[in-house]
């Protein structure tokens, strides 16, 4: 048999895309140039309009979108009730009060100018481009292709989560069954229906609901585990590992004279820990079904980001180095072209 | 392959069967039939260690499966050799896609990435699911969660599937697909089932063997014939072919054509079966709709659908899974309004009554029974009842003692058969003496005796006034009980009309009696019995 079989097609690797948003991130955050904040947002939302999953994560976008316009709405209408005062040309006037001498730093109401506008557009653009890349990077990948590339010792976690994704739904659609059902039986004077007589029905069906999946999930075989001898080791430097993270942090934090090597006890204790995970991973006979295998486009995908980032920082920002960085944040999407 | 050795189940002391000694043989097809509660699940869940290991109980004696004893081994360890498939498939579902979802098992057992695929793209050949591997497992029909759910352990290469109540949910004709596939995997890939089924119409020819779990503790395997020649409880063919004492017992309905020439002919002269006349009279009509239109979004679940339902007459709903049958009843019950034409019931619009004035002009029975029930006990639920209807205190548990006049009042409602449970939930909603009485699927779960029990209380409700409507899959109970017959087709009315004439029209839906006799028009042995006693 051979691996040939195993292309999936156009699917990236979650993590490529993951990667990508983080140096969009870094890009953002490094930079106080608006408009390269501006050739960043453009980017990332052509990047999702076109190559987003056909999951129902790829509305993500949608409500990233909302949300940054929202967030910009709302510090624009709190600084100009507020906020302080800048000269310039007055756009409008709004009626002011005289607050008392002890609340003199607050001023409320009062002209508003264009300046003080852009100011506040300016300082709300950083968050709102945060809020979309990462809406972007959400609309992108599907959280569950994104626990498939967890090491094997995480397994579980996303089991539960994918579950759980199935059982709510199944939940929700119980409570409505039951809700109709009681209300059919014409409960006399409690408009509302007694939460008893809602909530037990739902819980032993829940309850009957959990056991049918144990049986199966137990009859298929979940849960099946090689005795090797490395188990103990992988408990031990799991919990060694996580200590020393612990400890690294707050060495970093607060520095102490007789260790001054805070970065080292972080790396090494992280490097334990990764050892572990992937110790008890081994200890699992799990393997992944069509797993998404890291090609040329996903590792293409953070250099892309990587020179971004490096371009927003260091070129000089005139017209044409602006277009080249708009290029780049689109890159993504003339690169991989449409997504079905 | 499977082989019980003086095994033995008690749950807290009680004995739910004793000293089972049978030995299922490689590549048989195995049925466990019983009545409800007999502890039927109880044994297929011991076959693969799910009993004890999941529900608890203390079992003694041997279990070998496959040559291994599993008296140490977990259900897990067993994924290999075993599949095993749940009453309800949905439950069981773990992920969200079809295809994610056959390799869920193969990902537990640790095969390799280009083995799963392989068999992943086998299984979608050989269960013809090809064309739904993409899909979101919650937009399939019943009958594809149920293909899904044994592709699901069929990825394994199991030896052995164990099912429960595969077709219990099923209309016929997806029931048929199901049981055609096991046979074929019987047939063609030397698998080794056992299932266990209420509806021995459906599967008494299809199977090798048949272990009879008696329900007071004694289990016997044998051949089909000795078995069904013994049980009380058969499917109506065998009950014809016991009455007029053919031998061998046919178990398909072409055996028993080629022995029946002889009734048919003394039936010849007979009168045909007398139906109950009011069944169309529009003085009796209670509730009717007029053309009308429903649908849930883009989607439209019912079009330009008119009927009437009259009092004194029990209407049977039919049609494949998702025709508009549960919506039908949704409308009646007020929950969906129609967007075009109307719907009056008793004279009233639903949508204009308050939930307190609907409930005394239509009740509903739930497919869950229990979605209605929320006491402690049975004399608990009925109190309440009275106590919400404004009823005079009594009045459900006396209706409840003429339905089932054995049930124990103490019980928790939980703790109750399925018949039972359903005969309560009957009760609570009859009790307000609505006009109008909705179940759907009813006969889920149900065993024959506990059917012929629930036609018969429906039968009294029906002449004490009430107007009774069943959506349900079940033929059999149709033409015993049903006066007419309204077959929806994608929310379409396709016909509508005395159960004879509907049942008799239709290969998919004739019952077996009339198979049987056909060209004359009996439906059930009870048709068979009155003809003859009127020609002595």
């Amino acid at each position: 048999m051979k691996s040939v079989a195993l292309r999936t097609g156009s699917r990236i690797h979650p993590l490529a895309w993951w990667g990508w948003a983080f140096a969009l991130t870094f890009a953002a955050s490094a930079t106080s140039n608006t408009w390269v904040l501006a050739a960043i947002t453009v980017g990332a939302l052509v990047v999702s309009l076109n190559c987003r999953s056909d999951g129902p994560w790829r509305q993500s976008i949608n409500y990233a979108i909302y949300l940054a316009v929202t967030l910009l709405v709302i510090r624009l209408v709190i600084a100009m009730v507020f906020g302080a005062k800048i000269p310039g040309h007055v756009l409008l006037t709004l009626p002011s009060t005289h607050l008392p001498q002890w609340l003199s730093g607050i001023s409320v109401g009062g002209p508003v100018t264009s300046e003080k506008i852009l100011l506040i557009l300016r300082e709300g653009a950083k968050l709102a481009t945060l809020v979309i890349i990462f809406g972007a990077a959400s609309s992108l990948t599907q959280p569950k292709e994104l626990l498939k590339s967890l090491p094997r010792a995480l397994h579980e976690a996303g089991v539960i989560v994918v579950v759980s994704t199935t059982f709510l739904p199944q939940i929700v659609a119980s409570i409505k069954r039951v809700r109709t059902a009681q209300r059919l039986r014409g409960s006399r004077g409690s408009r509302g229906l007694s939460l008893t007589r809602v909530v037990i029905p739902v819980i032993e069906d829940a309850l009957t609901k959990s056991l049918d999946l144990a049986a199966a999930m137990e009859s298929r075989g979940y849960g099946q585990t090689q005795e090797k001898p490395g188990r103990r080791l992988s408990a031990v430097m799991l919990l060694v590992g996580l200590l020393g993270i612990v400890a690294g942090v707050y060495l970093l934090l607060i520095p102490t004279s007789f260790i001054n090597f805070p970065w080292a006890v972080l790396a090494a204790a992280a490097a334990i820990s990764v050892i572990g995970l992937w110790l008890s991973g081994k200890n699992l006979r799990l393997t992944v079904y069509r797993p998404i295998k890291w090609n040329l486009e996903a590792v293409t995908l953070p250099l892309l980001g990587v020179s971004l980032a490096a371009a927003a920082g260091t070129v000089l920002h005139s017209t044409t180095a602006l277009i080249f960085i708009l290029l780049l944040a689109c890159a993504p999407a003339l690169y991989l072209g449409r997504q079905p | 392959m499977i082989s019980l050795t003086n095994t033995s189940l008690r749950y807290q002391g009680d004995a739910v069967f004793s000293d089972v000694n049978l030995q299922i043989l490689a590549g048989e097809f195995v049925l466990l039939m019983g009545a409800t509660g007999s502890g039927k699940s109880s044994l297929l869940r011991v076959m693969n260690g799910l009993t004890p290991h999941l529900t608890g109980g203390e079992l003694t004696g041997e279990v070998h499966v496959d040559d291994r004893s599993i008296r140490n081994l977990r259900p897990r360890d067993l994924a290999e050799s075993i599949g095993y498939i749940g009453q309800d498939p949905l439950a069981g579902f773990v992920s969200d896609r079809v295809e994610d979802e056959l390799a869920f098992t193969m990902e537990s057992l640790g095969l390799s990435p280009d083995v799963m695929r392989k068999r992943v793209e086998e299984t979608l050949d050989l269960l013809g699911l090809n064309a739904l591997r993409a899909r979101s497992m919650a937009t399939l029909s019943a009958g594809e969660q149920q293909r899904v759910a044994i592709g699901a352990a069929l990825t394994a290469h199991p030896k052995i599937l164990l099912l429960d109540e595969p077709t219990s949910a099923l209309d016929p004709t997806a029931a048929d697909e199901v049981l055609a596939l096991l046979q074929r995997l019987v047939h063609d890939v030397g698998m080794t089932i056992v299932i266990a089924e209420h509806r021995l119409e459906r599967v008494v020819q299809y199977v090798d063997r048949i272990i009879h779990v008696h329900g007071d503790g004694h289990v016997s395997i044998s051949d089909p014939i000795t078995a069904l020649q013994e049980s009380e409880f058969v499917p109506p063919l065998i009950e014809l072919a016991r009455r007029e004492s053919w031998s061998p017992l046919p178990l398909t309905i072409r055996d028993a054509r080629r022995l029946a020439d002889a009734l048919r002919e003394r039936l010849i002269t007979a009168s045909p079966p007398t139906r109950r006349p009011n069944a169309f009279q529009p003085a009796e009509t209670f509730a009717l709709c007029d053309r009308i239109n429903v649908s849930y979004g883009k989607h439209n679940a019912l079009r330009d659908v008119s009927l009437t339902f009259s009092r004194g007459t029990i209407s049977a709903v039919m049609g494949r899974n998702g025709a508009g049958k549960s919506t039908l009843l949704a409308t009646f019950v007020g929950l969906k309004s129609p967007d075009k034409g109307a719907l009056t019931l008793g004279g009233h619009k639903p949508s204009e009554l308050s939930s307190h004035s609907l409930s005394r002009l239509v009740g509903f029975v739930p497919q869950e029974p229990g979605d209605l029930l929320f006491s402690e006990s049975v004399s608990a639920e009925c109190a309440a009842n009275d106590k919400d209807r404004g009823l005079i205190a009594g009045t459900t548990s006396d209706l409840l003692n003429i339905i089932t006049p054995e049930i124990d009042h103490d019980l928790h409602p939980r703790d109750l058969s399925e018949g039972q449970r359903l005969a309560l939930a009957l009760a609570v909603v009859a009790a307000a003496e609505p006009p109008l009485l909705l179940l759907d699927e009813p006969t889920r779960g149900l065993d024959y005796r506990a059917k012929a029990r629930l036609g018969t209380i429906l039968r009294k409700l029906a002449n004490a006034g009430h107007a009774i409507v069943l959506a349900t899959h079940d033929v059999e109970l149709v033409a015993e009980i049903a006066d007419r017959v309204v077959v929806l087709a994608e929310g379409e009315l396709v016909a509508d009309g005395e159960t004879e004439d509907v049942l008799t029209a239709s290969p998919a839906f004739a019952p077996q009696i009339q198979k049987i006799l056909a060209p004359s028009r009996f439906m059930t042995i009870h048709d068979v019995i009155n003809a003859e006693q009127s020609q002595a």
